[in-house]
């Protein structure tokens, strides 16, 4: 019991520092080769790497947990399953990931919480419930996919002095094996998502240069080293940066669910900015980055039954949020106040009831205290059947 | 967390998630990245014949890194053998693009790393490059705690002195 003469409480020591350094560099050395999953895979007797669609057990998933945590942490899938301490490194490719899903994950039309085949979990949004009849495959055999939730730049308050933000949506790719991801290899699918699909939201963006692709995640210690390829100028000059590009790299980030800094490297070369900004990047904390308003049970196009519920978070003045219904005209056809909170976020139920079938607009939105101006909103149209 | 995988499930995830720092963490102990691959597959399949047991992710890991030490061990006390009037520092040579001085400081560690009896070495290992916990160390290398600190307090003495002796 000399807690003093024990390397764990002298990490600054310069002989561990050196070490450190020492093993590190001789690591880095070290090239594990890429396809050694099929040599091990023929040693097991395992055909070859599970495709998505080898077996027609039902698939369990846990997701939805993203949105009930108001607190204000970002969900961190990343260590989830495995734990900080045995994470100590992980490399994924891009082979073992996607190799047996064709052209790899690809966006899934109108994915969401309502449309996801063969889904079990309507775990957070009971008012509006997943659609029964038309969309739904028959149970047992449909693949369900994984279910990821990305973060795109949102629309910038307008008339205001202030930043994009970020706002979730539920995506959902292909599997990659019969349980849900995990990892780095979660954090790779959602990433590839981000970097290659549309968000659902035409007034999300990802804020990313068409062309650039995620080839790899790996993990060492605390640091995540994201690889990403494309013809892209993703580079430019460290400081250079607006808001937006500040914003579209959190929103890559957020998306691949780390806490730690992020180094990043661009067509094999480490970068020392990504976007204009420096490298590594701070993941930077929901305050700072998380959409002060944003409906969060519903994704853009979702069809719904009644009687319909929107689910609405915001951290804003006086947490006050008006909402709007418009008709498929754009005609107000209901409006009233959802109660939230300042300084942290909240959520408030918005009750529309029963609703004649046909498409709708919800907008929520604060007005400024100073000048009654617009300024944070989301919105999403929904059709009610 | 509960798993549902089977164990062919749990040898691609885990792989995918874990291969490399293993290979890594085994070329570290061994010096040679070829025989660090040979005992990382290795493991994989015997943890694919263990999944029975194991069914958790984490306990999973627990094993692959327990048998990769396992492996590491006795491959290094069969090249003893085997090559007994070999220096073992000259298997690993620094990198060419290094600045010579950085590659002859970094070199003068890895050597003496190399020179300290095997559990200090895998304890060294495992903290500093694996950054584990003085807990999982033990339950990797099935020690105490106790003996976690006492190999690492005087691996790093004797790795402090050898480097000084060496300036």
């Amino acid at each position: 019991m000399t807690p003093t003469n024990s390397p764990y409480d002298s990490d600054s020591d310069a002989t561990a520092e050196l070490l450190r350094q020492a093993l590190s560099a001789e690591a880095a050395e070290v090239q594990p080769s890429r396809d050694a999953l099929r040599s091990i895979q023929q040693r097991t007797g395992a055909a070859s790497a599970p495709s998505a669609d080898s077996s027609g057990r039902a698939r369990r998933f846990r997701a939805g947990s993203t949105r009930t945590n108001l607190g204000g942490r970002r969900p961190s899938w990343m260590l989830g399953a495995l734990g900080a301490a045995a994470a100590t490194a992980a490399v994924i490719t891009a082979v073992v990931v996607i190799g047996d899903q064709g052209a790899g994950p690809s966006r899934t039309p109108a994915a969401g919480p309502g449309t996801t085949a063969g889904q079990t979990d309507t775990t957070t949004e009971p008012t509006i419930d997943s659609p029964t009849a038309t969309t739904e495959p028959s149970a047992t055999n449909a693949p369900a996919g994984e279910r990821l939730t990305i973060y795109y730049v949102g629309p910038t308050p307008r008339d205001r002095d202030a930043s994009p933000r970020l706002y979730a949506e539920p995506h959902t790719v292909p599997s990659s094996g019969d349980s849900p991801a995990v990892g780095t290899v979660r954090a790779f699918l959602a990433v590839h998502e981000f970097l290659t699909s549309a968000p659902l939201d035409p007034d999300y963006s990802s804020g990313w240069p068409a062309g650039v692709s995620v080839t790899g995640i790996s993990q060492v210690g605390g640091t995540t080293t994201v690889d990403l390829a494309g013809d892209a100028n993703v580079e430019r000059s460290a400081g250079a940066s607006g808001a937006e590009d500040e914003m579209a790299v959190q929103a890559l980030v957020a998306t691949a669910g780390v806490e730690g800094p992020v180094e990043f490297t661009y067509n094999d070369e480490p970068v020392s900015a990504i976007l204009g900004v420096d490298v590594p990047v701070t993941v930077k904390a929901d305050e700072e980055v998380r959409a002060l308003i944003s409906i969060d049970n519903l994704v853009e196009g979702q069809k719904v039954s009644n009687p319909v519920t929107v689910k609405v978070s915001g951290n804003v003045f006086e947490g006050q949020i008006n909402w709007e219904l418009l008709d498929a005209k754009g005609t107000k056809v209901d409006d009233g106040l959802a109660l939230t909170s300042m300084g942290v976020w909240t959520q408030d139920e918005i009750k529309l009831g029963n609703l004649e079938p046909g498409t709708y607009t919800i907008r929520c939105l604060e007005y400024s205290p100073e000048d009654g101006s617009p300024g944070n909103v989301d919105d999403k149209t929904f059709t009610v059947r | 967390m509960t798993s549902r995988w089977d164990a062919d499930e749990a040898v691609s995830t885990l792989y995918a998630a874990h291969y490399a720092a293993l290979v890594r963490l085994a070329a570290l102990l061994v010096r040679s990245s070829g025989e660090a691959e040979e005992i990382v597959q290795d493991s994989f399949v015997a943890m694919h014949g263990k999944w029975g047991r194991l069914r958790e992710p984490e306990k999973a890991v627990g094993y692959l890194r327990r048998t990769v030490l396992n492996r590491a061990r006795s491959s290094l006390r069969r090249h003893r053998v085997a090559d007994k009037h070999s220096a073992p520092d000259t298997a690993v040579s620094p990198s060419a693009e290094q600045h010579a001085l950085a590659a002859e400081s970094r070199a003068a560690v890895i050597a003496a790393l190399h020179r300290l009896p095997t559990r200090q070495r895998e304890v060294l290992v495992l903290r500093y490059y694996g950054n584990l916990s003085e807990a999982d160390i033990a339950a990797t290398l099935g020690i105490s705690r106790g003996a976690v600190k006492s190999h690492a307090s005087r691996g790093m003495t004797a790795l402090r002195s050898s480097l000084e002796d060496s300036r």
